[in-house]
């Protein structure tokens, strides 16, 4: 029996899960589309488990009081957690229905589904049909009923069109958030300080009231909008609103010497792991870096608001749609209850960005306005303004004996990766802490989740089987910039710094970097990704390097507990660095939806790569250095690799994990080792450059 | 006062700003988005008089009788379109409506062979999707 979801806990009926009604099935959740695919998923484990056509399933996700409350779709458990919950509601849905048409029918229950009932889709879907009106789901979900295995999946193929695809490609009104339009809505931007912490020191209302395209002004202490008629309107009044204020914006830490900053900043140590002996010497040692990252989604952070007789309803991109709820009600002092929030998707959502903080934007306007209001940021907002991910340092270290690793030590230091609303006792959203009657932000405080890693200390304990063994983690509880979850949290560092350390160390002892992993690995599952990759790679086969081509080979468990994913990439390094063949194997325990996977996979990888060799984003006394796409580069079409080929492991019996973010460490770790392997050198910074590169060779 | 047509209707509008903001203010036109305002990152992307432009940076003023194009206009089995629902090319999807019309227009300029630059010039997906719209448009060039 697979353990019952932990999302079962808040919502244990049936009921809270699926419902049949006028011949559809409903189901509902509280994972949210995030640009992930969730949604699809959701509608094909529905669809498999329940033996219905896919065209007969509304699927309503991330709405206060009408869907499961699942807190946030974060941590790649959307699946994992939340699709776990849909099967197990719908395999028990499944078997009452079967024995409520049995009686209906007066047969016994075990003929019910060879009776009329019969087994196709469409029969099934005529059963539920029929057995609606008297059928109990207000019932407890029973987790010991076993979900279908997946040798009798029938009513799928492999890869199924998502249901909403269509509507997201051709503009349906509405199919983003940034599109959703309601009667007498009004637009606004609001006006930010060039960094959060900055305080409005002198705001001219008047002029800012009489500036042509503005309808009305909202102001409460430093919080300042100007809301108008049409989006237009909204942006250039916004554009001319900088005239007439002025912010006291504390100067930045210099932030050009990364470890030099972060060393500055008061930590806390926590001991994440302790094993064996003290290791008090090393043989092989690297100091990594990880610069802060933007978001930068390509749509801007939106949310609709429209106030009414009670309260309020906020259509918003939020991960998640309770907690986020619970802060903007206490901030307007209003009950949760009279306060309802909508998810609509948005463009992709990649961690904590501004759309909690825009959701509350909105709410504050469509109160002082008493009107519908859609309020956006702008490009530069989504750079300065939203969480970064956090700049971190990792300082990994090895003692060997006999060509094994006997001693590792692990240290990181970063800012912290959970800011989210939600978390901890305070209010964390931007413009609460701006207000007249301000509320704080909560105090700092990464959750301990050893040794799965909550924040900064994410996949900090290498997954290889080292006797003697200390990691900790200080951790920065100071924000001169704001911080918070992007993909993968504290991964992307941590498991480039133990890929990193582990190809050194087999450098040293002369072993195969494959070959020395394998020696220090006992998790038959992470073993087998690493053999997929390499062999898909031809590793045994493939040049010396030393060359200016390098190959590189990384491999993680999300969390040391989820998705497996191990990678060996080509690279080529001349006037730029450029991976040009990807070949990665996952292991996600049973694929829900394996086009799905294949899209996550790719789409991490290019975003790890994008992450690894080009993106920072600078603290400067006068503000963030990236303020827009001008200043902050991502990876281009010409930089993609020209073959990248994605294998999931036949691992259908054990339980379906998440892959949002497995990719983002082993990719880093991977691209480094290729560089080392390509030209003999060791680039510990990243984003890992060219001019690094020459740096290095000089 | 601007006389064009959009998708073959006639429009005439005293808007003045970019047209960007005509088709998703006025028109009710959402295909084509706003990413930056900037020109950073081809969201906005439709046709006009055949050519991809990114309507952000596309002032009104300069669009007396011209003939714009937006995904709204392309039929609904338009080979593009398929294109991209058979390959699932898109992660979110923010970016596609910009890259169909971009490919839209190279298709029918014959110029397959300017996708890569013309993306590198234009277009942002930070999504990653890159390898699925690359083989999605290449069916269609
Ligand atoms: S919105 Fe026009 S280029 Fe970004
Ligand atoms: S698919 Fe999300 S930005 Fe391209």
């Amino acid at each position: 029996m697979t353990a019952p979801s932990t999302s079962l806990k808040a919502a244990p009926l049936i009921s809270h899960w699926v419902g049949f009604e006028s011949g559809r099935v409903q189901i509902r959740s509280g994972k949210v589309e995030i640009g992930q695919g969730i949604g699809h998923a959701l509608m094909r484990i529905a669809a498999e488990e329940l033996e219905v056509p896919m065209e007969i399933i509304d699927l309503v996700q991330g709405r206060t009081a009408e869907t499961p409350n699942e807190l946030w779709s974060s941590a790649s458990i959307s699946v994992e957690v939340g699709g776990l919950a849909v099967r197990q509601a719908c395999t028990h849905a499944r078997a009452l229905a079967l024995a409520e048409g049995a009686r209906l029918q007066n047969v016994h229950p075990e003929d019910a589904g060879v009776a009329d009932c019969g087994r196709g889709t469409a029969d099934m879907a005529a059963l539920y049909d029929a057995v609606a009106p008297s059928l109990d789901l207000d019932v407890p979900v029973d987790p010991a009923l076993s979900p279908k295995p997946r040798s009798d999946y029938s009513v799928l193929p492999e890869k199924t069109v998502p249901h909403d695809l269509r509507d997201r490609l051709t503009g349906k009104p509405g199919a983003f958030l940034q599109d959703f339009t309601l009667p007498g809505m009004l637009h606004a931007r609001v006006l930010h300080p060039p960094c959060t912490a900055g305080v409005l020191l002198q705001c001219d209302e008047t002029a800012l009231a009489a500036l042509p395209c503005v309808r009305h002004v909202v102001r409460d202490e430093s919080f300042v909008a100007l809301v108008a008629e049409t989006e237009h309107d909204a942006i250039r009044a916004a554009q001319a609103a900088s005239a007439h204020v002025s912010w006291d914006t504390p100067d930045l830490p210099e932030g050009a010497d990364l470890p030099a900053l972060l060393k500055d900043l008061p930590a806390e140590r926590r001991r994440i792991l302790t094993r064996g002996d003290a290791v008090t010497s090393v043989d092989v040692e690297l100091c990594v870096t990880r610069p802060f990252l933007a978001h930068a989604s390509v749509g801007l952070s939106t949310a609709v608001a429209r106030p009414d007789d009670k309260g309020m309803t906020v259509w918003t991109q939020s991960q998640g749609v309770y907690p986020t709820r619970d802060e903007i009600a206490r901030t307007l002092g209003i009950a949760s209850e009279d306060l309802r929030l909508i998810h609509v998707p948005g463009a992709g959502c990649y961690g904590h960005n501004g759309a909690d903080d825009v959701a509350l934007d909105a709410a504050l306007c469509a109160r002082a306005v008493g009107a519908p209001v859609r309020v956006s940021w702008t490009r530069t907002q989504e750079m300065t303004s939203a969480p970064l991910g956090s700049g971190m340092m990792v300082d990994v270290g090895a003692s060997l004996a006999q060509g094994r690793i006997t001693g590792w030590t692990h240290k990181v230091r970063s800012l912290t990766h959970l800011t989210r609303p939600g978390w901890g006792d305070g209010i964390n959203l931007l413009s609460a802490w701006r207000l007249g009657d301000p509320h704080a932000a909560s105090d700092i405080e990464d959750p301990g989740q050893v040794p799965f890693g909550g924040g900064g200390d994410r996949n900090a304990i290498p997954l290889y089987a080292v006797p003697n063994i200390q990691v900790t983690y200080d951790m920065i509880k100071a924000q001169p910039v704001r911080t918070s979850a992007l993909r993968s949290l504290g991964a992307h560092a941590n498991v480039f710094a133990i890929e990193s350390l582990m190809d050194e160390c087999a450098l040293s002892v002369g072993a195969d970097p494959v070959a020395f992993r394998l020696a220090h690995l006992e998790d038959p599952r992470a073993r087998a990704v690493l053999r997929c990759a390499a062999d898909m790679a031809s590793w045994d086969d493939r040049s010396s390097g030393g060359d200016g081509i390098g190959w590189g080979i990384g491999l993680g468990r999300y969390k040391n507990k989820a998705a497996y994913f191990a990678v060996a990439l080509r690279l080529e390094a001349d006037a730029a660095l450029h991976v040009t063949n990807v070949h990665c194997a996952v292991d996600c325990g049973l694929p829900v939806d394996p086009d799905g996977v294949r899209n996550q996979i790719e789409g991490g990888i290019i975003q790890a790569l994008s992450w690894t060799l080009k993106e920072e984003t600078v603290l400067r006394p006068d503000g963030l250095s990236a303020r827009g796409w001008d200043t902050y580069s991502i990876i281009n079409w010409d930089e993609l690799p020209s073959k990248l080929e994605v294998k999931i492991m036949d691992a259908e019996n054990n339980p379906a994990l998440g892959v949002g973010e497995c990719t983002m460490g082993p990719v880093a770790g991977a691209v480094g080792n290729a560089i080392r392997n390509a030209l003999g050198v060791r680039l510990t910074a990243m984003p890992l450059t060219p001019q690094k590169l020459l740096e290095a060779l000089a | 006062m601007t006389a064009l047509t959009v998708n073959g209707m006639a429009v005439e509008t005293t808007f003045d700003g970019p047209l960007l903001h005509l088709l998703r203010g006025e028109l009710d036109l959402f295909a084509a988005k706003l990413g930056c305002g900037e020109g950073n990152c081809g969201a906005c992307t439709v046709i006009v008089n055949g050519q991809a432009v990114q309507s952000c940076q596309t002032p009104l003023w300069d669009l007396e009788g011209a003939e714009v194009r937006t995904v709204e206009g392309l039929r609904a089995d338009d080979p593009v379109i398929a294109a991209f629902m058979e390959e699932n090319a898109a992660q979110c999807g923010f970016c596609i409506p910009g890259i169909l019309m971009t490919v839209t227009a190279l298709r029918d300029q014959g110029k397959g062979g300017d996708l890569l630059q013309t993306l590198d010039e234009r277009h942002i997906c930070r999504c990653g999707a890159h390898m699925r719209i690359l083989r999605a448009a290449r069916t269609v060039l």
